[in-house]
């Protein structure tokens, strides 16, 4: 405080406790200069239930809290202190006789810690959860959500709702709303109905077919105005497009049609999921195969578009294939590796770097993870690499 | 079981700055801790007597003992923060206002009232200033808890 660190070099202070000493109680929080700057000018917040460990949200980042205790003395002298003991100040040490001019400063308070924050990784199993408790199904399910009734509201999130239960800082609930695919409808973020969202797709290609339209350039009006006649709402309609395709560059002369790109990609692993849905495992080949079959003229499906989604062993003479998705696996580095060594105990670095994918883990690199997890074995430098459980 | 989103308690404490610019706080940090003799009240006593003997360097003179120290830059500021009942909340809920604990269903919001940016740390062995040596009854004082490590006295001027 200017008090102490302003004062005159032989310049002296008497240092007592004030009269307000230890009525307060003062918590001191360690930050960065951004998180300063941040905290000042917008503020931060604190997030967690009673049984939560409490974590620290910036916009961007969420941190945990460590609470670091001292074993020294640590006084707190505040600035506006310092005044309520100038009339006890009358006894200036006689021992200090370079001392002069002694004025005095007032200790509110004590502090046995501080606070530390360490970045660490959102918190977002509880978005899941709170989404899943009511998927998009169908629209008629809107309908009854838009009654006044409380009740309609049950199990349906908005932004705020999200923010305020979800342990992660805005922008990052914002990018997992993105990544599971959510969509905002009248105002709640809702997770789409897989085999909703499936039959939706089938519907947007089979129409696209039928009026021989191009899927790597349709035409937002176009395929709404077709397809809301079999009871989807244009909002899903348009989240299917964004979901399966991108935004190819609007035209500066019609700027209200949006075009969109169904990615070839995307689509071919949807037909691969619903092959895998009827059928658990199969023989590569048949696989293979049927894929071709069921897929649109002008998309080439490659099995190099299903890594992360499927597994393949090979078993005697024959590979095999079945479905195994990053998607469903835990995002904790720990718990990621403990379910890829249960689903197989040894992996070539090839068929496990897609499930690396998409673990939550700042500040530490995938071959930081690999050595804390895995055991890497070479048998001899023409075989590949074996990754086995430390 | 399906809580109602509208009825889900709030579990978010704002952390914001409420004076507009917040003042450099001291720090002053010694090793071991502080012993009152026979004084039934700390507030208005007297500790000691704090000198700048240069631009970096202090004196603290504390009964009959001298601690050498230092003004320390810290590597990220410290700021100071007072919880306060969340302005809004004043009127919802005034059961459970007695109970301080965060996890209190009042609504509470924690408030910057300084930053710290530099501390002054006393971290050498004490020097004493006469050679006279007393046998004091010593008497650990009613404060946050804290381990006794040297035996430092701070002393009453009366």
């Amino acid at each position: 405080m200017a008090e102490l660190l302003d004062l005159n070099v032989n310049g002296s202070v008497t240092v007592g406790y004030s009269d307000s000493f230890a009525t307060e109680e003062f918590k001191l929080l360690e930050v960065d200069e951004s998180v300063l700057k941040e905290l000042l000018n917008d503020g931060l917040t604190i997030k967690g239930d009673p049984n939560d460990e409490a974590v620290l949200c910036t916009s961007s980042t969420t941190y945990a809290i460590k609470y670091v205790s001292t074993s020294n003395t640590v006084l707190l002298l505040s600035p506006t202190q310092h005044s309520t003991l100038q009339s006890d100040a009358t006894d200036c040490p006689e021992n200090e006789k370079d001392c002069t001019r002694p004025t005095s400063a007032g200790v509110v308070a004590m502090v046995p810690g501080l606070i530390e924050l360490v970045e660490t990784a959102p918190r977002l199993d509880k978005l899941k959860v709170l989404l899943n408790q009511r998927p998009y199904t169908e629209d008629l399910d809107e309908e009854q959500m838009l009654e006044e009734d409380e009740r309609g509201r049950t199990g349906l999130y908005t932004m705020d709702d999200l923010a305020n239960q979800v342990q992660a800082s805005y922008s990052q609930i914002k990018a997992a709303l993105e990544s599971v695919q959510a969509v905002e409808i009248e105002g709640f973020w809702r997770i789409v109905d897989g085999n909703f969202m499936q039959g939706l797709l089938d519907v947007i290609l089979l129409t696209a077919v039928q009026h021989d339209w191009n899927i790597k350039l349709l035409q937002e009006s176009e395929v709404v105005q077709v397809v809301r006649n079999d009871g989807y709402t244009p909002k899903i309609i348009e989240h299917c497009l964004a979901c399966y395709g991108k935004e190819v560059e609007t035209n500066v002369q019609e700027p209200d049609t949006r075009k969109w790109e169904l990615e070839e990609s995307k689509v071919c692993v949807h037909y691969a999921k619903q092959l895998l849905r009827s059928v658990p495992k199969w023989r590569l080949e048949d696989f293979l195969n049927a894929w071709k079959r069921n897929i649109p003229t002008g998309l080439q499906p490659e099995l190099e578009m299903l890594k992360g989604e499927v597994l393949i062993e090979r078993i005697g003479a024959d590979s095999w294939l079945r479905l195994f998705s990053v998607s469903s696996l835990p995002t904790k580095p720990a718990e990621r590796f403990s379910a890829l060594f249960k689903e197989n105990p040894k992996w070539e670095w090839d068929d496990l770097e897609p499930y690396l994918r998409g673990m939550q883990a700042p500040g530490q690199s995938v071959e930081a993870m690999l050595l804390r997890y895995t055991r890497k074995t070479q048998i001899s430098p023409n075989v590949p690499a074996m990754y086995t459980p430390r | 079981m399906i809580e109602v989103a509208s009825a889900a308690s709030d579990m978010q404490i704002p952390v914001k700055c409420s004076c507009g610019e917040c003042k450099e706080w001291g720090m002053v940090e010694l090793q071991g801790s502080l012993e009152i003799q026979h004084s039934t009240s700390l507030h208005n006593l007297t500790i000691g007597s704090l000198c700048r003997t240069s631009t970096s360097t202090y004196k603290l003179v504390i009964g009959y003992h001298e601690l050498e120290g230092t003004k320390v830059t810290l590597k990220k500021p410290l700021v100071i923060l007072k919880k306060v009942k969340a302005p809004d909340a004043m009127d919802t809920d005034p059961v459970s206002s007695s109970d301080p604990s965060l996890s209190t269903s009042t609504p509470v919001e924690m408030h910057v009232v300084g930053i710290i940016r530099h501390k002054l740390l006393f971290k050498s062995r004490p020097k004493a200033l006469i050679s006279k040596q007393e046998v004091k009854p010593k008497k650990q004082r009613e404060l946050p808890s804290l381990k006794l490590e040297s035996s430092r006295e701070l002393l009453d001027p009366s």
